[in-house]
């Protein structure tokens, strides 16, 4: 099957690269991709692995290894950052042995390096075997946010089967606060198998606990708890009244936005717009949850541009969506053109 | 015993991976649930005790849920497939409320319990439970 790759591949990749920057109307706007993720197929379990390879666009999912591996090295995100114009981007250590599996902070550190002027990392931990492994994990997410740059912290308590309120893992946000490091949390149900789908673990309401407590850390709310079940809205109201009520909130729309999660470009659009309405675009962060495929970051980059532009924004409020509100909440240099 | 259909081998030979045949061993639950005198509606889980293997190994993994009431015995087939892991775990939790939830924000403290079967794999399982344990999941549970 391997030595079917390379043809393969020649068939369903357009090669070419793209001007750094999107265009936005008349402006161009630099690009920061906040969600990405990266890892080794093998380090995912055998039923993630078959529902991943049935998403691949034909013919790439004959050879699913083949093409995960193509776009999950540093390299390969980096490739795929240039097509869609990114400057820079983020990519996400997980550990979720029961769901989507497990990349490691080394493995992100690792990738980081294949250039540090533009990828970022966001640590995780293991929570599976919180009660004898609590104080050791607590100290590996330490040490993982002293690498510079490690610059914010990543859970899934869907994927990772621990309650959104439950107090005995809030050591967590002490560990972000130390660091005044950005916690990015997946809300809402998930299409993986061997994800916890009940209300305590993908309901952004069961978060406004830890949010209460821990005022001194940015909690960025991922896919705004769309349903990616019942491919609906879900906890996108929930999301915008708890970034109303708590400065500490902010909204990435990675996801929910794509051609097979939006085909007729719905659901992108009006939550961008629902959050414009509610005078809250400097809360949003761009994120597009790649690279899943070859060409999905700069796919998602156009149609979040799409729905940006449909749903109002001016060229300084894209600014900030794309690349500015990062910039911010996660305290770096902002992204600028060449 | 039996295994699953050809067909759902599909994706797995697609992907190039090795064979992925699930062998099923068929399960009757049977068993009451209690907290108290009280009635109403209960949701029982079993779980592996553990799945997975080398790094991605772990602690529970969901097979199958029901609902059930209080004090009342209860009578539940499944099937567990044994290549996926081992042991097997009954978590159960009171909605007294009726809202589906556990605990939801503001609402009721609600009991929880967990039992992990001796002696598993066995066709026929007992399980009596007494929840007590406020607003746990099972993995808060787990001895």
């Amino acid at each position: 099957m391997r030595s079917l790759t390379p043809l393969l591949l020649l068939l369903a990749l357009p090669a070419c690269t793209v001007d750094p920057g999107v265009e936005y109307g008349s402006a161009t706007l630099p690009l920061v991709d906040m969600h990405l993720h990266t890892g080794e197929w093998e380090d995912i379990p055998s039923a993630t692995r078959r529902f991943l390879a049935e998403r691949f666009p034909f013919p790439l999912g004959l050879d699913a290894e083949a093409t995960a591996a193509s776009v999950l090295t540093g390299e390969g995100v980096l490739a795929e950052l240039d097509k869609a114009g990114a400057a820079e981007g983020v990519l996400f250590a997980v550990y979720a042995p029961r769901s989507v599996g497990i990349t490691t902070n080394e493995t992100v550190i690792e990738h980081i390096d294949a250039d540090p002027g533009r990828l970022w990392g966001l640590a995780s931990l293991r929570v599976d075997r919180w009660r004898t492994d609590r104080d050791a994990e607590l100290a590996a997410l330490d040490a993982a946010l002293d690498h510079p740059r490690m610059i914010g912290v990543k859970l899934a308590h869907a994927h990772q089967h621990f309650r959104m309120d439950d107090v005995d893992y809030f050591g967590i946000y002490d560990v972000a606060q130390a660091h005044n490091a950005p916690v990015y949390l997946h809300t809402g149900p998930s299409p993986f198998p061997g994800t916890s789908q009940d209300a305590p673990y993908t309901d952004p309401a069961f978060l406004e606990a830890a949010i209460t407590r821990y005022p001194g850390v940015s909690f960025i709310l991922g896919h705004l708890g769309f349903d990616f079940i019942h491919g609906d809205e879900g906890a996108l109201e929930t999301c915008i009244r708890l970034a109303k009520e708590h400065d500490n909130v902010f909204l990435e729309p990675s996801a929910f936005g794509s051609s097979s999660g939006d085909p007729d470009q719905v659901h992108l659009p009006h939550a961008l717009a629902r959050i414009r309405e509610e005078g809250l675009v400097d809360r949003v962060i761009y994120g597009s949850d790649g690279p899943q495929s070859p060409g999905f970051v700069n796919t998602y980059a156009e149609r979040t541009i799409h729905a940006m532009t449909e749903a109002g924004y001016s060229a300084d409020e894209a600014r900030a969506v794309l690349s500015g509100n990062f910039a911010r909440v996660f305290d770096v240099a902002p992204a600028v053109l060449p | 015993m039996r295994l699953l259909p050809p067909l759902l081998l599909l994706p797995s030979l697609l992907c190039g991976c090795a064979s992925d045949t699930t062998t099923l061993f068929e399960v009757e639950l049977r068993g009451v649930i209690t907290y108290g005198a009280e009635v109403g509606p209960v949701e029982v889980q079993v779980h592996f005790e553990e799945a997975g293997e080398g790094e991605l190994n772990h602690p529970l993994g969901e097979i199958d849920r029901f609902w059930t009431a209080l004090d009342t015995p209860f009578v539940f087939a499944f099937d567990y497939p044994q290549d996926e892991g081992v042991g097997l775990i009954v978590y159960a939790w009171y909605d007294a409320d009726d809202d589906g939830v556990l605990c939801a924000p503001g609402q009721v403290d609600e009991p929880a319990g967990l039992i992990v079967v001796p002696g598993f794999p066995l066709h026929d399982v007992d399980v009596d439970m007494d929840v007590g344990v406020r607003c746990q999941g099972p993995e808060d549970l787990l001895p």
